[in-house]
């Protein structure tokens, strides 16, 4: 595994936009090209190299260290390769994105693998893991792919929710799968069951053991007490067909 | 040229066995107890593709650190002639065994291999519409909702060119001292992974010839020549002193695992009461792939 590793030189001063920097053709980048890529702090045209010191060569895989909770738009249209980020990212982490793997370690901000404005589908592909908490809207409009968040997760996760998983080990934040369609929204700890929901049954989905396992494979940091047990089974959202699910861990 | 261990003649012969496709299922339950009642109805009446359609066995007991979703579980290997038999049989029995047994999920044990034959996305229709799928770590899953709960099947299963019909023949003095030869050849082999023995235990009593004497439609009937009973009316190949003749048939992903099988079951069979190891062919002209006693057996004491 081959890459290189962008390490934040200094606090960023404003509102970042990160968007540009796994844009087509990120893995094949150099030091030097991957440097000229354009960010804008605040409304101020910048590149890459400004921000971040850069090392290691040309590959799949991308390592980003610092605080980067002002930074938006990390990952954005990922579609392959795995990108690491050491630190907190800021809105709309792993936007649009289809494909790969973007593992936070840290938090991060709202609109987590959401989709653009005026776009109908959010994350449609790859895994995108946050160790720590996420914002609200986590996974809005997702239509395949797998979003973990290993801390708590904000208001309206996976609001209108397509297909797709998004598990959270934590709590979820008020209007979870506010009009869900068919995704799963798998929750270790508490969330409220919101009124477009029915319950359905408690069981114990060998899918949740093998989405579990995979997580493992990941390095997410998974509860142990979450591996076994039964998950009542919600299904919602009543207007929009109930086919989508609320997996909540029981002990 | 001559060759014993221990006592026991090595025929200076070969098994002639064939290419098949072979798919690898692994399949997991909440406690062992259903993952072998899953895995013994999906294996069963798997012996030929004579009679069956399919030759199937277990291959090895999985531990929860070794299967896909952390539960006990099973590694099935399948096997039929043609490529287009497989998707056929599995959907059969994966349906018929697996999908029927509490518990179970059935995931695909071969998923590097290119070829892909479609199961789940067939046996989701029993779903009724209700089914839905999800991906995990870029493989597709089915989850069917079922009385007790739900099943998980993977959507496709690898396949690949395997071998089926490595085998080795125990000729004995006794009836007894074939079938502790067998066993301990069985028991030895069971270890192995790779490879699937077939029939009852293992073990096959009934060796066959192609065709019949009496029939034109009969594809194979019984081997004659290796009939202790038939010793005064046919051609024999059996020894003086041999009373009794059992066999293995090893399937396999490659040859070098039936080579390997072959040669570690042979020596656990070669003991008191054995006369010689022999091996079914039918003259090297229908099977490609040929396992020659002598040469595999060159490593052993």
């Amino acid at each position: 595994m081959s890459g290189l590793t962008l390490t934040l030189t200094a606090p960023l001063a404003a509102d970042t936009d990160l968007s540009a920097l796994t844009a087509d053709g990120w893995a094949s980048s150099t030091a030097a090209t991957l440097a000229a890529r354009p960010v804008f702090v605040g409304r101020v045209r910048h590149v890459v190299g400004e921000l971040f010191t850069i090392s290691g060569e040309p590959g799949d895989t991308l390592v980003l260290h610092g605080d980067l909770a002002r930074a938006h738009g990390i990952g954005a249209r990922l579609a392959l390769g795995t990108l690491v980020v050491h630190g907190d990212v800021g809105n709309g982490t792993g936007i649009a994105m289809s494909g790969g793997l973007l593992h936070v370690h840290g938090n991060a901000g709202d609109n987590l693998a959401g989709a653009f404005p005026g776009e109908k589908r959010g994350m449609t592909g790859g895994e995108l893991l946050v160790t720590g908490n996420a914002g609200d809207e986590s996974g809005a409009a997702v239509r395949r792919g797998t979003i973990a968040i290993g801390g708590n997760a904000g208001a309206r996760t996976c609001r209108g929710g397509i297909a797709g998983t998004v598990y959270v080990a934590g709590d979820c934040g008020a209007d979870a799968g506010l009009f869900l369609k068919r995704a799963s929204i798998i929750v270790g700890g508490r969330v409220a069951i919101p009124a477009g929901f029915r319950e359905a049954c408690t069981y114990d989905p060998a899918v949740v053991r093998l989405l579990q396992r995979r997580l493992l494979h990941l390095g997410f940091p998974l509860p142990a007490a979450q591996r076994g047990g039964s998950w009542r089974r919600c299904s919602g959202d009543a207007g929009d067909g109930a086919l989508g699910e609320l997996l909540l861990w029981t002990s | 040229m001559s060759m014993r261990i221990r006592g026991t003649e090595i025929e200076a012969t070969f098994a002639e066995a064939f290419t098949m496709r072979i798919a690898r299922l692994i399949v997991t339950a909440r406690s062992e107890r259903w993952a072998r009642e899953a895995a013994l109805k999906c294996t069963g009446f798997a012996t030929s593709v004579i009679g069956c359609k399919c030759e199937a066995g277990i291959e090895r007991w999985l531990a929860p650190d070794e299967t896909p979703d952390g539960r006990v579980g099973v590694s099935i290997l399948f096997m039929v002639m043609a490529k287009d038999d497989l998707p056929k049989r599995l959907i059969e029995r994966v349906g018929q065994t697996i999908l029927t047994c509490p518990t179970t999920a059935c995931y695909d044990g071969l998923p590097d291999a290119p070829d892909r034959v479609k199961v789940g996305s067939a046996l989701r229709f029993f779903g009724d519409g209700f089914q839905a799928s999800k991906m995990v770590g870029g493989k597709r899953y089915w989850r069917l909702p079922v009385m007790e709960g739900e099943f998980l099947v993977a959507e496709d299963f690898g396949m690949l060119k395997g071998i089926g019909g490595g085998n080795f023949l125990i000729l004995a003095e006794s009836p007894d001292a074939a079938l502790e030869a067998a066993e301990a050849a069985v028991d030895a082999i069971d270890p192995l992974a790779n490879v699937i023995l077939p029939f009852p235990g293992g073990v096959v009593r009934s060796g066959s010839k192609v065709g019949s004497r009496r029939s034109k439609t009969m594809i194979a009937s019984t081997n004659d020549a290796f009939c202790p009973s038939l010793r005064a009316v046919t051609k024999s190949e059996l020894p003086d002193g041999v009373n009794s003749v059992l066999e293995l048939v090893i399937n396999g992903i490659d040859a070098a695992a039936i080579s390997t099988a072959m040669k570690i079951g042979i020596d656990a069979a070669c003991r008191p009461g054995v006369v010689r190891i022999s091996a079914g062919n039918y003259g090297g002209k229908l099977g490609p792939h040929h396992f020659h006693l002598q040469q595999i057996m060159g490593g052993a004491a």
